[in-house]
């Protein structure tokens, strides 16, 4: 009887006559189209050398050169890192400036480099980025394509792969950037072992306690992805940078009226989004 | 007191050693500390089963893997021996492929102790284990609105959906065919999957420990309605319903093992701060 | 064409993705009787899943037979892999399937216990990471190394027998779900914000075709 009632009772309304009647929408299609346009005006901007924010000075991309050039002077290799490779992640894609940055600083100190990897075609990808930096840098014949490595997909193969190199090769810099599951601990620890200096740089917030605890610098959330847009000084990731920065304040602004109204009991805000 | 200044630089070594007998002793001898159930996390997970009628179908989801099973496989099996107990109807899916395996075994343990207890847990009837399928959250979407579709009409054991009579009732993953969903979780794919794509429904979580802190602000937001927190979690539900288990058995280990974390805390500030005074004289 | 075609079928892609979260004639649209659209785009999804498996599989025996054939360091480790990889599949294809027995220990004995292991020694790891890394230097860390306490005893029946959640402030434990409900809530949807911004930022740069990394390009 009941699923006869539940089968006879009226469908909810689609919102505007065609959008999915499910909780916010319409709020979210609004977000959505905003933030397009906005990071699409940004870039164009950032393209055609208009003034467009700044973005500040991110310290943690410091340790990055303070790192490589430890181990220059203690003649260790630097090894970086990252887990979830797919190729079609922006996390990757993030940790690719990172790479660069550190190809060519080993480049041109003539610092030996190790990169490991969970996944295939990426690898292929860091062994060209890292080829180009050596290419760059003048010493193409210094590149060494064996310690751009495969360890395995699977999770722990891969970590105690990687703690095995190194335990084995003791960088003196250990580069964990990207995004990280339960391996990230037992990386930074094997690092800590061999007294390498450590950084981290994660859009994973259940690994940043890990990483705060066992590195000696660690960049937070989008510190990740504003440090590769930094890095990488193209006006495509700069501009989408500074969008995301609009967008985020815009986003304060609601959430502090919202609460202050909440608190006022006027849930205009909150019917809003959930519209 | 150079000593104290020495426990500063303990030996990674020593710390492994105690640790290893801090876990395994009250393993082998409990002490039989108490437990104390949480009532906004714990509790409304065990009253959602408790409330369902017999018959209504639930659809559990295992998304971990061996590594994960030490804190969600007790999580699971109570869920599961809950609603057998209760007559609510239990379909299984899997966003791990490599959890997929691991969640049947530990199903299929609960179903045959129930079975020798007299309690129904027939598999086709009172429990369907669908599996991994392949596709991500577009084949957990496509899920929503045709089940059967989605699924290719099969469960991980190659059983045709047509031969399990409790299929026969879920042909959609709606609100309607199922009061709710139970997510065992360990990383991702895991919980954004459910609060993206079925925010509407009433959905419960297991999680590994480490999530905990990141899944409050879900459980606070209204987005889940309870949550199972790590090993504590695990152990509340078995008391909870009345059957320790595993949990409760390593809840001792586990309070012996944060004990000696904390040693190790105060005992390196100690030296630390030991050294430091010597080095400023 | 190498790098426009699969631009187009990005944003091509992305787009009717997104028409059909929000559209219901869209998430409705059946291309025949009782077929929608959306399901045989969900089903070709399945399909490239299992083709980017069997991809995986090729490539993991090209770079493990290249290891083998140049004698690279580590080569027997290589054979090894390659043995237990197209052992364990032929054995699950045509011995059986997943109910066979060997199948099932294989999986049951090795792989689950391994698992495990591995993930036991993050134990171990945040023991000797804990003490080397907290250490009052300041006064953030004496509120972190507090708060830390506080939460491990809150957690544990430990913290139960030392202040017991009946009495003031509901016990360690009561003061973790403060913790966990009040400060780490709001610093938890902070990050995810920014995180999510972050993300939807990269899609977006993906779908308009701005983002070319991805293919292998390095500009």
């Amino acid at each position: 009887m009941l699923n006869l009632l539940i089968l006879a009772a009226e469908a909810p309304a689609r919102k505007w006559g065609i959008f999915v009647p499910d909780d916010s929408t319409i709020a979210g299609l609004f977000l959505a189209l905003t933030m397009g346009i906005l990071v699409y005006v940004m870039i164009q901007r950032a393209r055609a050398g208009l003034p467009i924010p700044e973005i500040r000075r991110i310290a943690g991309l410091e340790a990055f050169e303070e790192a490589v050039g430890r181990a220059t002077e203690m003649g260790r290799p630097v090894h970086i890192t990252t887990y979830y490779q797919d190729v079609g992640d922006y996390d990757t894609w993030a940790f690719w400036a990172y790479l660069a940055h550190v190809a060519k600083l080993c480049a041109s100190y003539d610092t030996r480099i190790i990169n490991t990897n969970s996944e295939w075609l990426t690898m292929t990808v860091n062994e060209e980025i890292i080829r180009q930096a050596y290419l760059e840098a003048g010493r193409p014949d210094a590149f060494n394509p064996d310690d751009v490595r495969f360890m395995s997909d699977w999770q722990f193969g891969y970590t105690m792969g990687v703690a095995g190199m190194i335990a084995r090769e003791k960088p003196a810099a250990n580069f964990l950037v990207g995004y990280f599951y339960a391996e990230s601990l037992i990386l930074a620890e094997a690092g800590a072992l061999v007294g390498a200096i450590q950084v981290a740089a994660t859009s994973s917030t259940a690994q940043l306690p890990f990483f705060v605890a066992s590195c000696d610098y660690t960049m937070i959330g989008e510190e990740f992805y504003a440090g590769a847009a930094a890095l990488s000084r193209e006006p495509v990731i700069y501009g989408s940078v500074v969008a995301q920065d609009v967008t985020r304040v815009a986003l304060v602004i609601l959430i502090i009226i919202g609460a202050v109204l909440n608190t006022i009991g006027s849930s205009l805000i909150v019917d809003m989004i959930k519209y | 007191m150079k000593w104290l200044e020495k426990l500063d630089t303990i030996d990674p070594r020593w710390v492994y050693i105690i640790m290893a007998v801090s876990l395994v002793f009250p393993v082998l001898k409990p002490i039989g500390l108490a437990i104390t159930i949480d009532e906004t996390t714990t509790v409304p997970v065990f009253n959602w089963i408790e409330s369902l009628q017999p018959g209504d179908i639930v659809v559990g989801d295992v998304a971990f893997s061996g590594g994960s099973e030490g804190e969600l496989g007790p999580q699971l099996q109570s869920w599961f021996r809950h609603c057998m107990i209760k007559g609510v109807k239990v379909i299984m899916v899997a966003q791990w492929n490599t959890g997929e395996r691991l969640g049947y075994t530990l199903l299929e343990q609960v179903a045959n102790e129930l079975e020798a207890e007299g309690i129904s847990a027939e598999y086709g009837v009172d429990w369907v284990y669908v599996g991994y399928k392949p596709g991500g959250t577009t084949l957990w979407r496509q899920m929503q609105l045709d089940f059967w579709g989605a699924c290719a009409e099969t469960d991980m054991l190659g059983n045709s959906f047509q031969d399990l009579p409790l299929m026969h009732r879920f042909k959609k993953w709606d609100k309607e065919s199922s009061k709710g969903i139970m997510a065992f979780v360990a990383g991702s794919p895991g919980l954004p999957t459910y609060t993206t794509y079925f925010p509407d429904y009433e959905i419960y979580v297991g999680n590994v420990a480490v999530q905990v802190p990141g899944a409050m602000n879900t459980l606070r937001a209204g987005q889940i309605k309870g949550l199972l927190a790590g090993l504590p979690g695990g152990a509340q539900y078995e008391l909870l319903l009345n059957r320790p288990g595993r949990a409760v058995k390593l809840m001792d280990a586990q309070s012996m093992g944060h004990l000696w974390i904390m040693v190790l805390v105060v005992l390196g500030n100690i030296g630390f701060y030991m050294k430091s005074r010597a080095r400023d004289e | 064409m190498k790098r426009e075609v699969p631009i187009v079928l990005t944003f091509l892609m992305t787009l009717l993705r997104f028409c059909f979260e929000m559209l219901e004639p869209m998430l409705n649209y059946q291309i025949y009787e009782g077929v929608t659209l959306f399901s045989r785009i969900s089903f070709s999804v399945t399909f490239m899943y299992c083709m980017g498996l069997f991809m995986g599989l090729i490539n993991l025996t090209r770079v493990h037979g290249n290891t083998i054939r140049r004698r690279r360091e580590h080569w027997i480790y290589s054979v090894w892999l390659l043995i237990v990889m197209y052992g364990y599949a032929i054995l699950g294809l045509f011995f059986g399937g997943m109910e066979s027995k060997p199948f099932t220990w294989i999986y049951d004995a090795i792989i689950v216990p391994l698992d495990s292991t591995m993930f036991s020694m993050l134990a171990f790891f945040i023991a000797s990471s804990a003490y080397r890394a907290f250490r009052i230097r300041n006064l953030e860390s004496i509120i972190m190394m507090v708060v830390a306490f506080v939460v491990m005893l809150g957690n544990v029946s430990l913290g139960e027998v030392i202040w017991s959640s009946e009495s003031f402030l509901g016990g360690f434990k009561g003061i973790k779900d403060w913790f966990l409900a009040i400060p780490n809530a709001a610093s938890q949807r902070a990050i995810g914000i920014g995180i999510f911004l972050g993300s939807y930022a990269a899609i977006l740069r993906v779908a308009l075709g701005l983002e070319k990394r991805y293919l292998g390009s390095l500009d």
